[in-house]
C-alpha cells in the first residue's frame, strides 16, 4: 500500500461572551425557555435594523489579538442568502469582504515537537436558531437566533487528529482565558468543521475535500478524522467509491459519516454587502485598549506561577489547562492562603470530585469563599483532612456552608490529647497479639492502630496527633 | 394636521400588511419611528391606506396615474399621507395631480418601522397639497434615530431658511451623464435588494402560509408563489440572478461601481448647481425608461421634491444640506 497523508483544514466556530446578541439588545445566555430572548428584530419581522453590537466587535479584536491576526482597518458585514426556519430573516448576517481580520497564526504542541498553524480569517457572524422536531411536528427556538459568533478558519495545515485536537485545546485556552468565549463544546459554544483529504505522501495536489459536521466532542472530532481519512484512503487504494467533494455529517453514534449534500447541489449563498450596517473603523486606539483590557493569558499565568509563585510545572499545567481552575486558583489566593495549600487543594482535592459524566473542569460551579473557609478551618486544624474532604463534595453538589456544617455535625478535631491516650491504652489492651507483631517489627500494624484510633474518634481525630501519641504509647507497652 | 400612512409603515398592534397578501392579517409589534415622532408633535393618526405591495411600482402591468394614496389627499381625507416611494411611483402621481411629494436625504429620516424593500434607497416622504406642509411635517419626523444605524448625525433638521437666489438646472440644459444607464443600475441593485429583505416572508413565521403544505419546500413554495405578487416575484428572480456567484462580478458589482460613478458625477454637478429640474411624466410610453426619471435621488441619497412649478410636473433634485433652497423654489412668497 502506498503511503497516506492527511490535509486538513479547521473552521472553528466560538460563540462570544456578550450580553446580548450582535444586532438587538435581546439576551444571548444559553439555556432559557424556548424562545425567551427573542424580539421582532431576531424573529426576523420587518420595519426592523441591525445595530451591531459593540462589545461583539471588541471581543473579536480580542480573538485577533490572542491568534496573532492582522486586524482590518475598516470590517464591514455582508449578508448570506438562504432559506432554513431556524434562519428567521431568510439570511445570516456575517462578514464576506472585510473580516475583522487576517493571516494569524497559533502555535501548537504536539508529540512531534512544536508547529504553527496559519489562519486565513477569522468574521463575526450571527448563529442560527434551532430546530427540536417531536412528534411528527417541527418547532423553532429562536433563543440563540442572532446571537454573536467568530468564525476562524484555518489554512489546510493539519497532519494529524492530534494536530488538530492540540489545536482546538490552544485555541480554547486563547479564547477562554481572553474572555472571547466560555469555549463549551457540549453547549454548543464551541463547535468545529473538518475539511480533509487525503495525498500520497510526498505529493503536493490536494486530494478530493469533504467537510464533516456535527462533531460534539473532542473524541468525535478525532474518532471522525480517523474515520473519514480511512474512508478516503480505502476509495483510493480499492476503487470501491468515488470520492467527492461534499459536505458530510458525523454519527457518532453509528461510528460513520453521512453525505449530507455534494457541490452539484451546493447551495449558492448569493452574499452581497449589508448596507443596514455602516462599515466600522477599527482604529489603533481602539485596539490598543481592547489589548490593555485583555485579562492575563494562560501563558502568562503559567509564567507567573511556576516563576513568583514557585508552583511546581506539573501542577501550573494542570491549573492554566483550564480557566475555570484559575478562576478558582485566584480566588482561593485572594483569601490570603498559602499558596502551597491552593495548589494542593485544586489538583488533588478539587480534581478528584466526581463532577459527573459529559463535564469538564470549565464547569466546576463551586463557591470559592466556602472552598477558602474549608481550607483555612484545614490548617487551622478545626478539622481534619479526611473531614473537609467530605464537606467538599458537600459543598461542591448541596453549597453547605462549611462552619455551619462543622458545627451542626460536632465534626470538630478532637484535640484532648487525654481522650486520644485513653483510647489508644484501651486499644493495645485489646489486642496484645497485634502489639507484640509491631513489636517484632511489622510495621504494618501501626496501620492498623491508627484506624481503630480514628474510627473511635469518628474520624474527627488530627491523624499527625493520633500517630505521635500511637508511636510513644506502643513503644511504651 | 390630520395623517394616514401606507400600510408599509408600521404602527403598533394595528394589522399592517405592507399591500401584500404574504403580510396577510399581521399585527405590527412596533411603530415607525416617522409615526411616533408625527404622534409626538400633536399630529392626529387616522389610519392605513393600502399601497401597491410594500409600496414598489410594478414595471409590468399597466398602473394608472393615481392610487388610493392620492385619492386620500384629493378628497380630502388628511392633510398628509406618509410614503415609502423609492421606485419614484409617488413622485411621479403626485407631480401629474398637482399634488407635492417630499422626501428627505437618505439617512436624514429613520427607517426605523419602514418594510424593507431597497434598503440602501428606502425613504419615508410625504405626499401632501402645499409644500409648506410637507416641510413642517419634513422637519417633524427627521433627525437621527438610533434604531437605525445609517443615519447622518444631525438631530434635528430646519428647512425654513428661504432662497432668493436658486441655481437650479434642467436636464435638458446639462449633460445628464450616465442617463441611460439609470434604469439598468436601479433595477439592478432594487432587485438584489428586495430579493433579500423579501426573504423574511417564508410562511414559517407569521403572515401568510399556504394551506395543507406537504414538506418544508412545498411550505416555502407555495405560501411565496402565493402570497408575493408578481413584482416582487420578479424582482426576486432578478436579485437571485444578479447575486449568483458566477454573476455576482458582472452584475451587481458593476452596478454598485456604476453607482458610485452616477453619484460622483451628479453630487459635482449639484455642488455646482442648486437644484436639477427634471420633468415627471406618468407615462412615456417605455415604464423601464420611465423609472430612470425617478433613480437619480435614490441611487445618489439625494433629497428630492415632486412638484408643479411654471404650471408643469416636474421632480427636483439636490444634494443633502441644501433642501431649503430647494423647497424655496416650490413654496409661495
Amino acid at each position: 500500500m502506498k503511503e497516506y497523508e492527511i490535509v486538513m483544514g479547521l473552521e472553528v466556530h466560538v460563540e462570544l461572551a456578550t450580553n446580548s446578541k450582535l444586532f438587538c439588545s435581546c439576551s444571548a445566555k444559553f439555556g432559557a425557555d424556548a424562545n425567551e430572548h427573542v424580539c421582532p428584530a431576531c424573529a426576523g419581522m420587518p420595519g426592523m435594523l441591525p445595530i451591531a453590537n459593540k462589545r461583539a466587535v471588541e471581543l473579536g479584536i480580542a480573538a485577533s489579538i490572542v491568534t496573532n491576526s492582522e486586524i482590518t482597518p475598516v470590517i464591514s458585514f455582508d449578508k448570506k442568502n438562504y432559506f432554513y426556519p431556524d434562519l428567521s430573516c431568510g439570511y445570516q448576517i456575517t462578514q464576506l469582504y472585510a473580516p475583522i481580520c487576517r493571516n494569524g497564526r497559533v502555535e501548537i504542541e504536539t508529540s512531534k515537537g512544536k508547529k504553527d498553524i496559519t489562519l486565513k480569517q477569522i468574521h463575526i457572524e450571527e448563529d442560527a436558531g434551532k430546530l427540536v422536531h417531536s412528534h411528527g411536528v417541527s418547532l423553532v427556538d429562536y433563543n440563540r437566533c442572532s446571537v454573536p459568533l467568530v468564525e476562524i478558519v484555518s489554512n489546510p495545515d493539519f497532519r494529524s487528529a492530534e494536530e488538530v485536537l492540540a489545536y482546538l485545546e490552544k485555541l480554547r485556552a486563547l479564547l477562554s482565558f481572553a474572555g472571547v468565549s466560555d469555549c463549551k463544546m457540549q453547549e454548543g459554544s464551541m463547535r468545529c468543521d473538518v475539511n480533509l483529504s487525503v495525498r500520497e505522501k510526498g505529493t503536493t495536489a490536494f486530494g478530493v475535500r469533504t467537510e464533516m459536521k456535527n462533531m460534539n466532542s473532542f473524541s468525535a472530532i478525532e474518532r471522525a478524522i480517523e474515520y473519514e481519512a480511512q474512508r478516503h484512503i480505502d476509495a483510493l487504494e480499492t476503487g470501491c467509491e468515488e470520492l467527492v467533494q461534499e459536505t458530510r455529517r458525523w454519527d457518532d453514534n453509528a461510528g460513520k459519516s453521512f453525505s449530507m449534500r455534494n457541490k452539484e447541489n451546493a447551495t449558492d449563498y448569493r452574499y452581497f454587502p449589508d448596507c443596514d450596517i455602516m462599515p466600522i473603523v477599527v482604529t489603533d486606539e481602539w485596539i490598543e485598549k481592547v489589548r490593555a483590557t485583555l485579562p492575563e493569558s494562560a501563558h502568562d499565568k503559567y509564567a507567573r506561577m511556576t516563576g513568583e509563585l514557585s508552583i511546581s510545572e506539573v501542577d501550573a499545567k494542570i491549573i492554566t489547562k483550564s480557566k475555570r481552575l484559575c478562576d478558582i486558583f485566584d480566588a482561593l489566593m485572594a483569601h490570603g492562603l498559602p499558596v502551597k495549600d491552593v495548589v494542593t487543594w485544586i489538583v488533588t482535592e478539587l480534581l478528584s470530585l466526581d463532577i459527573g459524566e459529559n463535564k469538564s473542569y470549565d464547569d466546576i460551579e463551586i463557591d470559592c469563599d466556602k472552598l477558602a473557609s474549608l481550607i483555612s478551618m484545614t490548617n487551622k486544624k478545626v478539622i481534619n483532612r479526611t473531614v473537609a474532604k467530605k464537606i467538599l463534595a458537600l459543598v461542591y453538589t448541596d453549597n453547605v456552608d462549611p462552619e455551619t456544617y462543622v458545627k451542626e455535625n460536632n465534626l470538630g478535631m478532637v484535640s484532648d490529647t487525654g481522650a486520644i491516650e485513653a483510647i489508644i491504652a484501651q486499644l493495645i489492651a485489646e489486642n496484645p497479639n497485634s502489639v507484640k507483631e509491631y513489636k517484632e517489627g511489622n510495621a504494618k500494624v501501626f496501620t492498623f492502630f491508627v484506624g481503630k484510633t480514628m474510627k473511635q474518634t469518628a474520624g474527627k481525630a488530627d491523624p499527625t496527633v493520633v500517630r505521635e501519641i500511637l508511636a510513644r504509647m506502643l513503644d511504651e507497652a | 394636521m390630520k395623517f394616514m400612512m401606507q400600510s408599509c409603515l408600521m404602527v403598533k398592534d394595528t394589522v399592517c400588511d405592507g399591500g401584500s397578501k404574504i403580510l396577510e392579517g399581521f399585527k405590527s409589534p412596533l411603530s415607525a419611528t416617522a409615526y411616533e415622532k408625527c404622534v409626538a408633535a400633536g399630529m392626529e393618526f387616522l389610519g392605513l391606506v393600502t399601497p401597491f405591495e410594500f409600496g414598489i411600482d410594478s414595471l409590468f402591468c399597466d398602473c394608472p396615474d393615481k392610487d388610493g394614496t392620492i385619492d386620500a389627499i384629493l378628497e380630502g381625507k388628511c392633510d398628509f399621507v406618509l410614503c415609502n416611494d423609492v421606485y419614484g411611483k409617488m413622485s411621479r402621481m403626485a407631480a401629474v395631480n398637482g399634488l407635492v411629494y417630499l422626501a428627505g436625504a437618505y439617512g436624514t429620516v429613520s427607517r426605523f418601522g419602514i418594510m424593507q424593500t431597497v434598503s440602501s434607497m428606502d425613504r419615508v416622504g410625504v405626499l401632501c397639497k402645499k409644500a409648506e406642509d410637507g416641510i413642517k411635517v419634513l422637519e417633524t419626523i427627521s433627525g437621527k434615530d438610533e434604531k437605525d444605524g445609517s443615519m447622518l448625525d444631525t438631530e434635528k433638521y430646519d428647512y425654513s431658511a428661504k432662497c432668493d437666489k436658486v441655481k437650479a438646472v434642467k436636464a435638458d440644459e446639462v449633460e445628464m451623464k450616465y442617463f441611460d444607464l439609470l434604469p439598468a443600475v436601479f433595477y439592478t441593485l432594487a432587485s438584489a435588494e428586495l430579493c433579500n429583505n423579501t426573504n423574511r416572508y417564508d410562511g414559517v413565521k407569521f403572515g401568510y402560509r399556504a394551506p395543507d403544505v406537504t414538506d418544508l419546500n412545498d411550505l416555502y413554495l407555495r405560501s411565496r408563489t402565493e402570497g408575493l405578487g408578481k413584482d416582487v416575484q420578479i424582482a426576486s428572480m432578478v436579485g437571485c440572478m444578479v447575486l449568483a456567484k458566477e454573476n455576482y462580478e458582472k452584475w451587481y458589482f458593476k452596478a454598485m461601481q456604476l453607482r458610485r460613478m452616477i453619484r460622483d458625477y451628479y453630487w459635482a454637478l449639484l455642488t455646482d448647481a442648486d437644484v436639477l429640474v427634471l420633468d415627471a411624466k406618468c407615462d412615456c410610453g417605455d415604464k423601464f425608461r420611465q423609472l430612470a426619471l425617478y433613480a437619480l435621488a435614490p441611487l445618489c441619497g439625494f433629497a428630492s421634491a415632486a412638484a408643479t412649478l411654471d404650471g408643469k410636473p416636474v421632480e427636483l433634485v439636490c444634494k443633502p444640506g441644501k433642501e431649503n433652497i430647494m423647497f424655496s423654489m416650490i413654496t409661495e412668497g
